[in-house]
């Protein structure tokens, strides 16, 4: 069987003119660094123009990659500079983007109006979800980011503390507090929609 | 092992990098403590939650994409760079010159004070009631192309032209903030100010020194009784705050809001963008967009700003002409649909 070339491999290849190679480096990553900055960012449309972003900067970047196996670190490194500077950007505009803020100022959970009638496992499913996106976006940026490193997409503390350049203490406080902030949030979210969905029935 | 002392390990516990004998207190503590035990049982499972979030399904053509732009940043530069004020001022040029639907104008003011989009025609309707109409541009626009053959454009002259036309778009704007800023405005209906975002109230009071017509909290800058089909939207900005007003039937209020999209990196486009979001939503609660829950999906909007959300310095083909026209011609059909199905709408 044949091994698949590993992303310091691709990337090579890829710097030296490989489209073929740089495409699969691409087709690798594209949901992972996309989720991410969706998590991020909270808006779909923002998050995969930004991921397509993500890719022409490692472009840009990889005669300057050294292969010791950390692409990925790479990766989200880009993402979330490019991130920053797109909430930078935003609160500099004092642009508040209302498709953002449904979840949280709906509560998650009820159906819209015109929505057709769904099962209700499926319901409570997207619920859920909801919830949780809901939650993540009331954490501060920084502590957003880290929590996502460190439970969507599993990085050690140290790659974590690469990406948010800072020092290994500092990531594992963010992500300790994150998770902290984000269960409360998310214990509010829930007992919320439990009591509306009491009142509603 | 108490409490206190169990706590700060809980990290660790969840990370799976406590050694033996500490996993072990820390649990014998959690399986005595009632408080620590919800504690970590309600902090693993909504971290659970969090990592069961579906992945964002990137589209199937994302590699294309990413290549392509990686090839047109590889691809040497076909002409040489207009200084940026030129380049701007020749793409409202050729826009004007080759978009015969779409009339919307933005117009950048020296000292950033004001920006308009209006409806066709080109001078503003919003103002032309008070004061005869400003001279038009001399100079013809240039011929489009002949049939079948794409226009070929000629930068230069474009950008001649669009100088022209943003000088004297740039008088009339002028003359209509000094007008505006040393007489009453008439009363205006209210239903003619549909949106104002949070900025909006302290903009318009900011003027202490104009006189304002009594028994009327908000009026714009730009005010009229609207004649029957007229409208369009406006931004405008003093010091650090930004209002948009709009108005009209959505077929003229809606391309005058895309208009002030291409206001990119501006807050006018943002708000514009606010008012399109808000306007779809409302058209679609109404029914009159087909496709789903506003905001939803491949919206009108998602569309819209995924066009425009694209970052400047790095993406010529949101700022080309090529592109602006490609998008609008995608879109123009659902613009059209959603003017035409309620063509008296009005804010309720």
């Amino acid at each position: 069987m044949e091994i698949p070339p590993s992303d310091d491999e691709l990337a090579a290849r890829a710097g030296r003119g490989d489209e073929s190679a740089f495409a699969e480096l691409v087709g690798r990553h594209k949901d992972r660094v996309a989720s991410f900055l969706h998590g991020l960012l909270r808006d779909r449309d923002a998050a995969l123009d930004l991921a397509q972003e993500t890719f022409l900067r490692l472009y840009r970047h990889l005669p300057r990659y050294r292969p010791e196996g950390k692409l990925r670190t790479f990766l989200f490194t880009i993402a979330a500079n490019a991130a920053r500077d797109a909430l930078k950007a935003r609160r500099r505009a004092g642009i508040v983007y209302l498709s953002e803020y449904r979840e949280v100022l709906e509560g998650g959970g009820r159906p819209r109006v015109g929505e057709p009638p769904r099962p209700s496992a499926t319901l409570e499913r997207e619920d859920l979800r909801r919830e949780v996106r809901a939650s993540l976006g009331l954490l501060p940026a920084v502590y957003r980011e880290a929590l996502l490193l460190r439970e969507t997409e599993e990085l050690p503390y140290e790659e974590i503390a690469r990406v948010a350049e800072c020092t290994v203490g500092t990531a594992k406080s963010r992500v300790s507090r994150a998770r902290e902030a984000f269960r409360a949030a998310f214990e509010r979210l829930r007992r919320r929609s439990e009591r509306s969905g009491v009142g509603g029935a | 092992m108490n409490c206190e002392e169990a706590r700060p390990r809980f990290d660790d516990r969840i990370d799976g990098s406590l050694g033996t004998e500490d996993l072990l207190e820390v649990d014998e503590h959690v399986a005595r403590c009632g408080g620590c035990r919800f504690a970590l049982a309600d902090l693993e499972a909504a971290l659970e939650r969090l990592r069961d979030l579906p992945p964002l399904r990137t589209p199937d053509s994302f590699e294309e994409q990413v290549l392509a732009r990686v090839r047109a940043e590889r691809a040497p530069a076909l002409r040489p760079l207009l200084p940026y004020a030129a380049a701007l001022a020749a793409l409202a040029g050729t826009w004007l010159a080759t978009s015969g639907f779409f009339r919307g104008a933005i117009v950048p003011i020296r000292g950033d004070d004001l920006r308009v989009a209006g409806a066709a025609p080109p001078a503003p309707p919003l103002e032309e009631r008070r004061r005869p109409a400003p001279p038009v541009p001399p100079s013809p626009l240039p011929e489009i192309g002949e049939r079948g053959r794409a226009p070929e454009i000629d930068w230069a002259e474009a950008a001649r032209q669009g100088i022209r036309f943003l000088a004297a778009a740039s008088d009339l704007m002028a003359r209509a903030a000094r007008d505006a800023a040393s007489e009453a405005p008439p009363p205006v209906p209210a239903s003619l100010v549909r949106e104002e975002p949070p900025a909006a109230a302290p903009a318009v009071a900011e003027e202490p020194a104009r006189p304002r017509s009594e028994g009327r909290g908000e009026a714009p800058l730009f005010p009229a009784e609207e004649p029957a089909g007229s409208g369009g939207a406006v931004v405008v900005q003093r010091g650090n705050e930004t209002v948009l007003f709009s108005s009209g039937p959505p077929e003229k209020e809606i391309p005058a809001l895309l208009a002030l999209l291409r206001d990119r990196g501006g807050k006018g486009a943002d708000l514009a963008l606010s008012r399109l979001v808000l306007l779809e939503r409302e058209l679609s609660s109404r029914g009159v967009v087909a496709g789903g829950p506003a905001l939803e999906g491949p919206s009108l909007l998602g569309r819209v700003r995924s066009f425009f959300s694209r970052s400047a310095e790095s993406d010529e083909r949101s700022r080309s002409l090529e592109g602006w026209e490609r998008w609008w011609s995608e879109n123009r059909p659902a613009i059209l649909r959603v003017a035409a199905a309620e063509p008296a709408w009005s804010a309720p």
